[in-house]
């Protein structure tokens, strides 16, 4: 999955580095909406909704992960 | 140097010239406010509503130096209002007994702050422009000099920032939210305003407002009598697709208020009127800039990212009319959601206004 997610981070937004311990805003530097759009992206991929009121829980990679892992399982 | 209320007939006649004569040689000032400040003395706006409103002028020598209107608005009582000030430069001490008199009139109702720059209401204005002074004012957007800082915004204020951005209104800037976008038009449907349908859609745009600002520093609720009022008279220049509106289902959630900069249509000096938009229409000039006035998101709705769904609309229409830039109105730079909406799809902030505030 963190793999996958990388691919995404440099497709969408240009970013190589990606760690799981890397901060959507401090190390991405995304705004807002560009979470939001990311959120959307993930869910294209996996084919799920992540529910609106843990967006603000979500600030490393690793904590994307965790999430997305208890909504679709292993991947 | 004396003070006196404007009263008479022919007091509001000098009110007005004052700020003629002030911006008359201004290459880069248009009044979007004159019409306004005649209605506001003749009492046929509704801004008079719910309202105490005083207007006073101070003379040197039987000559205005300085101006301004004390409003105290019902539904916010805690403040006391100076309003609408102009002044000749290094007027100070006019200056400061037209403060004294704001104060005055503040203890009298009771309130605990004054604050300079706001115009009766959020919907009417607010800010003074601190910097660009060297810029063409946009429509509605506030302009002065830039010694009005030096006569008001002494230590004892407390300075509320607000910011204006713009942009190159390129489309490609909303194509990296794409996905986003993908997901809102799945859950959300957009109509623009229906003049047929005046009044419902005037009714869905105030209640918007009022639930979408309700916490918003100055906000205070509209009534559909005001808004009506002001839609109709936007609505002379403004088309159908200014005023959107997103919809869940059946349920208004969010809208936005955008018009083409009228004022690139008037001459320095002059105020804009139905006059500079029919004849400029008759000649087919464009406008080259589009301002976003206000939008909003009911609270439920905003992590959903509605509000790029609705600037989505407003760039849209921005490319069916050929209006090439974008500006943004006046954001405060405490409301850290509108400022990163602007810092996303804008390149920079451009003017600056201030709001002062001092406990009376």
């Amino acid at each position: 999955m963190l793999d996958e997610f990388r691919q995404i981070m440099k497709e969408h937004y240009g970013i190589d580095k990606v760690e799981p311990t890397s901060n959507f805003k401090t190390d991405f530097g995304l705004s807002s909406f560009d979470f939001i759009n990311l959120i959307c992206l993930i869910e294209e991929k996996y084919g799920v909704e992540l529910e609106e009121e843990y967006y603000k829980e979500l600030n490393t990679v690793e904590d994307l992960i965790i999430y997305l892992k208890q909504r679709v399982g292993n991947v | 140097m004396q003070i006196e209320e404007v009263i008479t007939k022919k007091q509001q006649k000098e009110f007005l010239n004052f700020r003629k004569k002030l911006y008359r040689d201004n290459a880069v000032y248009v009044d979007n406010f004159l019409f306004m400040l005649q209605e506001l003395f003749a009492r046929k706006t509704s801004f008079v509503n719910d309202k105490k409103i005083h207007a006073f002028q101070v003379s040197e020598e039987g000559k205005t130096v300085c101006q301004g209107i004390v409003v105290y608005a019902k539904a916010l009582p805690e403040y006391i209002q100076l309003c609408f000030f102009e002044s000749l430069p290094g007027r100070k001490e006019a200056a400061g007994r037209l403060l004294e008199k704001a104060v005055e009139l503040g203890k009298q109702y009771q309130c605990k702050k004054l604050v300079i720059g706001l115009n009766g209401h959020v919907n009417y204005g607010l800010g003074l422009l601190c910097n660009r002074y060297e810029e063409k004012n946009s429509f509605s957007a506030a302009v002065n000099p830039a010694y009005y800082h030096e006569l008001l915004g002494g230590e004892d204020c407390e300075k509320i920032y607000l910011n204006t951005y713009r942009t190159v209104a390129d489309y490609n800037r909303l194509k990296r939210y794409g996905a986003l976008l993908g997901k809102l038009e799945r859950y959300y449907t957009y109509r623009t305003f229906d003049r047929k349908a005046f009044d419902t859609f005037a009714k869905i745009y105030t209640d918007l407002n009022n639930e979408a600002f309700k916490d918003h520093r100055y906000y205070y609720e509209r009534t559909y009598r005001e808004d009506r009022e002001m839609l109709k008279e936007l609505f002379l220049f403004m088309k159908e697709d200014s005023l959107i509106f997103a919809f869940h289902g059946e349920k208004p959630v969010g809208f936005v208020m955008w018009y083409p900069d009228f004022n690139e249509l008037a001459g320095p000096g002059e105020a804009f009127g139905a006059k500079h938009f029919f004849k400029n229409l008759a000649v087919g000039r464009r406008i080259t800039t589009g301002k976003i006035m206000e939008y909003g998101v009911l609270e439920e709705y905003r992590k959903s990212g509605l509000v790029i769904g609705l600037l989505d609309q407003v760039f849209k229409a921005l490319q069916r009319h050929g209006i090439q830039n974008v500006k943004s109105s006046w954001i405060l730079q405490e409301n850290r959601d509108s400022d990163s909406v602007c810092r996303a799809l804008c390149d920079e902030p451009h003017k600056r206004y201030v709001v002062y505030e001092k406990t009376i």
